[in-house]
């Protein structure tokens, strides 16, 4: 992994854990791997509006390319990938 | 436990479908219901169409707001409906119960807007939510004696109100009760509900294959209700026989899928008014046209009755009036009694796979049955279950 | 007469007691209104939590100005963003019976449950609706919660109406537990019965008041005119 997707991840782990109110999480305890609905962080469909809500306004991701789009939320990875490829 | 019915005295409504009873009995059974459009009545980039009441001169300004303009209207049409004095009013023991949503908070932009920046806003929306609880401005315009409450259930409110002040009959702590609810179109639920996606950017299609979510309407619904042993007055009388009310206690938003407590509720109402299920005409569901509220409902109607019963979403014509449904429907669940008609279940026109059995595609006669159910689910997972009937 | 196993009205509340609170609940996106709430319930009730009510309790909360912080930040967000860009979690925490939702899911309570508002004697309206909840045979037991939380709307209403808020009102909570089984604390609720307003009090409530709930002392409970 080049050094400006770690770095890239770990700002994202804040940022998670500040929109989704993650108060007992710091970054390090997110694992890259871990599903982010149901089991590993357990997030349910009120954060997953809260999420594509979120990454509108911080990256300018439209709507559209989240929805009907499951496969970006499995795990954090995906997700911060998919962020980090189509962020303004 | 099961207990006496209270009457319904009076009833007075407002909502898409016009201003009045006269107004809406023909709306409910018409061929082509006005379609919602967006909105004229508030400011939003949103393209999401609403019900807004036609024909109403806005007078935000006051305590309580437009919730409170649209309940007047509802609460002198049933007061003159039951041909009750203010006299009367103010000699008998009258409990109160409104529900609402939007009236019990002070959302209003403008007002905020300057309080945030340190300044001190003009007074007056904070004045107005101050003096615009309600149950206690009519408690205090009417110079009422007795019980009073503002349910703030989401959208089982109104029927919540109602359930209030059926079980106050019961227990004799007043003699009538004013039971309703209202809700004006606002920004707040509007930008909130889209936020969540279950807006739908066309008119809503409740229990269809191809729904796609809520329409916003607004409205006001008001019931005067008293004991049993009331004189019955000339015409119709209708009554409110059960009340059935549980909570999912699943999720803050999502209902429970299976809708175990739903089904309780249910249960509850029919133990209440000393019913069986067959006792029961028709289902007039809460029926928002989400793809959860609609499949969770549908389940429990599959499993209470497996051989089919007619039930309908009224949204379909009026939006979803939030702390006016439950009292509103309530209502038309009374005038489709009276007038031995069910109504269709508008904009449905395809069944999907996981609903059993399919809401009424025509109007429906009813043969000789008195009582009906109607259904409010709440967000955050209140079930509210109530039966009303005519004599 | 409504038969009371608790009665106490609690203050102070600290932002790690709530965030400890929260975390050791599950309470993760619960607002400040809700984390109040849950606070209170822990201090008032910690034999019972989360699993010693029966399912079938009823629950009811009670609120003047509800979560009006809440609503506030709901409208920061209408205010600086889009419209498409309000986040959905204030929206669903703006409503009163958020704080509602939150603690029957916590608490496994599916019995009736209400969200009440008003201005007026809310806690002599609270525990009249708990005692008819219990009279109805919907339930025999009612989780009765009354939450007040300070914030920008409360210190203008202070400002505002000095005749109608002469201090800011109190933030605290008060916890009700009643039920149908008789105990030794008796209340009876006599709407006739009108005490003056002592604002500088949590829930306006007169001294007496306040007093026989920390004593458990039966009395009669009547209305704080405005």
């Amino acid at each position: 992994m080049d050094e400006q997707t770690a770095q890239f991840r770990l700002d994202f782990k804040q940022k998670l854990i500040d929109w989704l109110q993650l108060e007992g999480l710091k970054p390090e305890d997110i694992l890259d791997d871990a599903p982010l609905f149901k089991t590993g962080l357990g997030l349910d469909s009120l954060d997953a509006v809260e999420i594509v809500v979120a990454l509108k306004r911080e990256y300018g991701i439209p709507q559209e390319l989240m929805e009907n789009n499951r496969a970006i939320f499995a795990t954090f990875a995906t997700l911060a990938d998919f962020v980090q490829t189509n962020k303004k | 436990m099961t207990l006496q019915p209270s009457k319904v005295l009076g009833i007075g409504l407002v909502s898409a479908l016009g201003t009045g009873v006269s107004a809406t009995v023909p709306a409910l059974y018409a061929d082509n219901p006005r379609l919602p459009a967006l909105p004229t009545c508030l400011k939003t980039d949103l393209h999401l169409p609403v019900f807004d009441v036609p024909g109403l001169s806005r007078q935000p300004d006051q305590p309580g707001g437009v919730s409170m303009q649209l309940l007047r209207l509802a609460l002198d049409e049933a007061l003159a409906d039951a041909r009750l004095t203010k006299a009367e009013m103010r000699r008998l023991r009258v409990g109160v119960a409104i529900g609402t949503t939007t009236a019990c908070q002070l959302n209003n932009v403008p007002f905020y807007a300057v309080l945030r920046t340190g300044q001190r806003p003009a007074p007056e929306p904070l004045l107005d939510f101050l003096n615009g609880n309600l149950a206690e401005l009519i408690h205090r315009e009417l110079g009422l004696h007795g019980p009073q409450i503002t349910v703030s259930n989401a959208c089982a409110s109104g029927a919540d109100a109602i359930g209030l002040a059926h079980l106050w009959l019961h227990q004799d702590m007043c003699d009538l009760a004013i039971a309703g609810g209202t809700d004006e179109l606002n920004k707040i639920p509007l930008d909130g509900f889209n936020s969540l996606g279950i807006c739908s950017p066309l008119p809503c299609r409740p229990f269809d294959a191809e729904r796609r979510g809520l329409n916003l309407g607004e409205g006001a619904g008001v019931l005067i209700m008293a004991r049993t042993e009331v004189p019955d007055r000339p015409g119709t009388t209708f009554t409110v026989n059960g009340f059935g009310k549980t909570a999912d206690a699943y999720h803050i938003t999502q209902p429970s899928p299976d809708g175990t407590e739903l089904e309780k509720a249910i249960r509850q109402a029919l133990a209440q008014a000393g019913l069986a299920s067959d006792d029961l005409g028709f289902i007039n569901a809460h029926g928002t046209g989400t793809q959860a509220n609609d499949l969770t409902e549908a389940s429990v109607f599959a499993r209470l009755y497996p051989d089919g019963i007619p039930y309908m979403s009224t949204k379909a014509l009026t939006g979803h009036t939030l702390g006016a449904a439950g009292a509103i429907e309530a209502i038309f669940t009374l005038l489709m009694l009276r007038e031995q008609r069910a109504a269709r279940s508008h904009r449905f026109s395809t069944l999907p796979p996981d609903i059993a059995f399919a809401p009424l595609r025509e109007n429906l006669p009813l043969k000789d049955k008195r009582f009906a159910l109607s259904t409010s689910l709440a967000f955050g997972g209140s079930n509210t279950a109530i039966i009303l009937g005519i004599q | 007469m409504l038969f009371l196993n608790t009665a106490c009205i609690l203050e102070d509340f600290s932002d790690e007691e709530l965030k400890a609170v929260r975390l050791a609940n599950g309470l993760r996106r619960a607002d400040r209104l809700t984390s109040l709430a849950a606070a209170a319930l822990f201090r008032a009730l910690p034999e019972r939590l989360p699993h010693g009510f029966s399912p079938e309790t009823g629950l009811l909360t009670i609120s003047s100005f509800g979560p009006h912080k809440t609503v506030f930040a709901m409208l920061d967000d209408i205010l600086d963003f889009p419209e498409d860009q309000i986040l959905p979690t204030k929206f669903t925490h703006s409503v009163h019976n958020a704080v509602t939702s939150y603690l029957g899911t916590l608490l496994g309570l599916h019995g009736p449950a209400f969200s009440l508002t008003c201005f007026e004697s809310p806690i002599f309206t609270l525990l009249e609706t708990a005692w008819t909840i219990l009279e109805s045979g919907l339930c025999h037991q009612v989780l009765a919660l009354a939450i007040e939380e300070r914030g920008l709307l409360t210190a203008e209403a202070t400002k505002t109406c000095p005749q109608r808020f002469p201090v800011e009102p109190r933030e605290a909570v008060g916890v009700f537990l009643a039920s149908s089984a008789p105990t030794d604390f008796r209340l009876t609720l006599d709407r006739a019965k009108q005490l003056p307003r002592h604002a500088e009090n949590p829930f306006g409530l007169p001294d007496e008041t306040l007093e026989a709930f920390r004593t458990r002392q039966s009395f009669t409970l009547g209305t704080t005119c405005p």
